[in-house]
């Protein structure tokens, strides 16, 4: 049966939810993200965008573009807590969701809809009751798989909706740049321009046998999708294999002191996001970088399982003294778990009195 | 500093603080113990920073003053030294240390006296006290259940409150490893009522401590608290210790309020029966199952490699039958504490806490959460 795959982007997700939250940032070029000098932008109003600002730009660089950009500060907390929102909206239409981010959703709603058309009419109920429960407008693209959906729903944004129905599949996507097609990164941009491949269509249109000569496992792949062809499920949960955070120092330092502190709100941000994933790990990995961008990763494996911040910071700053941090600059630090076992799973013999896997009046996490 | 004193009560004072002293050379001068000699006596100072002695010895003091001793050291020679001996104690310069007893005589190094941490001192705040042999027993029934695991830092203690109810006061202990919990009132005069008030956690090495110290003979116990340390005053000295940090569960929300079902057994029967029957099961998570049915309660155990074990008993039960894995340990831990003849075992589901308690005794209960099978 054809699918009916909906690919829903939120518009300037960080920064319209500042703007909606703090009425006098609405129509102002507003960024989201840090104010320290090496910070970055995590997300761009409309406003901003047209002054050429996009996310993962250095915020010096932004400013310099527009001097009178409003920086907001990131709560990231608040994002996931209006995510968590958003998905419970959408899950009232179907299970069959992928999150791709705090921003981003797939959805497979080929047993609600069994037909394109009807699925955009969907896609466009689900956005209109996102506007009007949550006050932010996202932009949808439906079509018959993945890959279409997500092309579809960047092509008219914000607040868009683009329906590719299935037999239009390669009609829509051949006047589109190749660099649109997932795994077309800039040197395979070039090497396909040097081949007077430019669009979709064009790279549609290749011998997939010379592009598999060319780029291995990966022709035969772009050759597929730029005809519209894509497989992948809509993955309901995707268990990760490893949960980490990591921040970058203003100045490069030696100061133990401050590097356990930043540990122990790392390990923090680590074990909330274990929690709420109802997982925990059991190795715990430092990552240090030094001034020199040379890299240095120190393991440590815990007798049990944990999604405890204390364990995990007390562990890092174990591990912390095997490097060379007293006496090396260090500019980027990292805690990260891995070796992840779900605590719902029946691989805990000894049930907990607190913890999720109780039974009992659990803490279990939502979403 | 120049003082003489009996080799035994030296053995004894050094022998006191072994426990205490740090082992791990994080700081060279937590392997050390204080001497401090005044015109009262010696006063030997040992910590890990987390618990504190602070103890007096009688001793004769012809000059005041301090010095410290690597702890281990001073504990190997004042061994050796003659029986029914006098030990000379001299500081000397650059902070050696003479011992001398009958012919033989050490120079040992010392650290700075200075260098010794400052054990808190808690004055001002009004002490709680309590009739040393009542805490020993709560002590005693709770201790047991402290997480031994570092990585659950707020469970390394029992935690301990005080409150009126019903124009009573009441104190309570209560101690979790997060797999059972154990709590005990104890009923104290209603004007202490506040002195210990919402809580707070006590290290598993200092109630040791103050075990140790009760069972040397201490007819009250006066603990004192202020700021994150807390002060237990004995015949000989304090112990101090370190509150532990951190935000203990809300135990009230795991204790079942109906029990669903309830056993009554002999606790010399049950206790044993256990012990027969997890020899069988896996040493480290001793799983025994529990099968109740009306007026039978049978155990079991089995391993992949030894075998198996059944025991059949007599219970008083009616009800739903109903089949729950346990850690033998954790009963028997609990069973080892209790008095009386008999026992009540309330049980909800195959997934609910269980709840142990002596029939007659109100003021102690443990909550046992069952295992998979």
């Amino acid at each position: 049966m054809e699918r009916c795959i909906i690919h829903l982007d939120m518009d300037a997700f960080y920064a319209s939810i500042e703007q909606r939250d703090h009425p006098e940032l609405r129509g102002q070029p507003v960024v989201v993200g840090g104010s320290s000098r090496r910070a970055v932008v995590a997300a761009a109003s409309y406003e901003a965008r047209k002054f050429g600002i996009h996310s993962a730009m250095p915020m010096m660089r932004a400013r310099r573009l527009c001097p009178d950009l409003v920086v907001a500060d990131v709560h990231m907390e608040h994002y996931r807590e209006v995510s968590r929102q958003i998905r419970g909206i959408l899950e009232r239409h179907t299970e069959l969701i992928e999150p791709l981010a705090l921003d981003e959703f797939f959805l497979d709603v080929t047993e609600q809809t069994g037909a394109i058309p009807e699925a955009g009419r969907l896609a466009q109920a689900m956005k209109a009751e996102i506007q009007m429960e949550t006050g932010l407008t996202g932009s949808a693209g439906v079509g018959p798989n993945k890959f279409v959906a997500k092309v579809a729903s960047d092509l008219r944004k914000p607040d868009g909706l683009v329906v590719v129905p299935p037999a239009e599949g390669a009609d829509f996507l051949a006047p589109l740049p190749v660099s649109r097609v997932w795994g077309v990164g800039a040197v395979t941009e070039r090497k396909l321009e040097g081949l007077g491949i430019r669009t979709i269509g064009d790279l549609a249109g290749a011998d997939p046998q010379g592009l598999e000569r060319l780029f291995g496992k990966l022709g035969p792949r772009i050759h597929q999708l730029a005809n519209g062809v894509d497989d992948r499920p809509v993955q309901v949960s995707r268990q990760p294999k490893s949960v980490s955070h990591e921040t970058t120092f203003e100045e490069d330092t030696t100061d133990l002191d401050l590097l356990r502190e930043r540990l122990g709100r790392l390990a923090q941000r680590v074990s909330e996001r274990l929690r709420r994933r109802g997982l925990q790990g059991r190795t715990v990995v430092l990552k240090l970088t030094y001034h020199n961008f040379q890299h240095a990763t120190r393991h440590a494996t815990l007798e049990q399982p944990t999604d405890d911040d204390r364990a995990i910071a007390a562990e890092a700053a174990r591990l912390l003294d095997r490097t060379e941090a007293a006496v090396r600059p260090v500019r980027l630090v990292g805690v990260g778990l891995t070796g992840l076992t779900s605590t719902v799973s029946a691989g805990a013999p000894q049930l907990g009195l607190f913890g999720p896997e109780s039974g009992g009046p659990a803490d279990l996490p939502s979403g | 500093m120049k003082l003489t004193i009996n080799r035994e009560v030296f053995l004894e004072a050094l022998q006191r603080v072994q426990g205490i002293v740090e082992r791990k050379h994080t700081m060279p001068i937590l392997a050390h113990i204080l001497l401090r000699a005044s015109p009262e006596g010696l006063e030997l100072s040992a910590t890990d920073l987390e618990v504190g002695l602070r103890l007096q010895y009688p001793a004769e003091v012809s000059e005041p003053g301090g010095v410290t001793l690597q702890a281990k050291k001073a504990y190997e020679i004042a061994r050796e030294l003659p029986e029914r001996g006098r030990i000379g104690l001299t500081g000397r310069e650059n902070n050696w240390v003479e011992l001398s007893c009958g012919r033989a005589r050490f120079r040992v190094v010392g650290l700075p006296a200075e260098e010794f941490p400052e054990l808190p001192v808690v004055e001002g705040a009004e002490p709680f006290e309590m009739t040393a042999g009542v805490m020993a027993g709560m002590i005693e029934k709770t201790i047991f259940a402290v997480s031994t695991d570092e990585t659950r830092y707020n469970l390394s203690g029992v935690f301990v409150e005080s409150f009126a109810e019903k124009g009573k006061g009441v104190l309570r202990m209560v101690a979790t490893d997060g797999h059972r919990l154990c709590l005990v009132d104890e009923e104290i005069e209603a004007k202490q009522a506040k002195r210990v008030g919402k809580g707070v956690i006590l290290p598993r090495k200092g109630l040791l401590e103050l075990r140790k110290m009760i069972e040397e003979g201490l007819d009250t116990v006066s603990l004192g608290l202020k700021g994150n340390s807390a002060v237990i005053r004995g015949e000989r000295g304090v112990v101090v210790m370190r509150l532990v940090e951190g935000e203990f569960p809300d135990y009230r929300q795991v204790i079942p309020e109906t029990a669903g079902r309830k056993v009554l057994m002999k606790r010399e029967e049950i206790t044993a029966g256990l012990r027969r029957v997890s020899i069988i099961a896996n040493e480290k998570t001793r799983p025994v199952k529990l099968m109740v049915s009306a007026g039978t309660l049978v155990l079991s155990a089995s391993h992949p490699d030894l075998g198996e074990a059944v025991e059949e008993m007599e219970v008083q039960f009616e009800g739903e039958p109903i089949e729950v894995g346990f850690n033998a340990r954790y009963f028997l831990d609990v069973l080892n504490v209790l008095t009386g003849e008999e026992v009540e075992l309330g049980l909800g589901d195959e997934a609910s806490p269980a709840v142990l308690r002596a029939v007659g005794d109100e003021g102690y209960l443990a909550i046992i959460m069952p295992m998979r099978f």
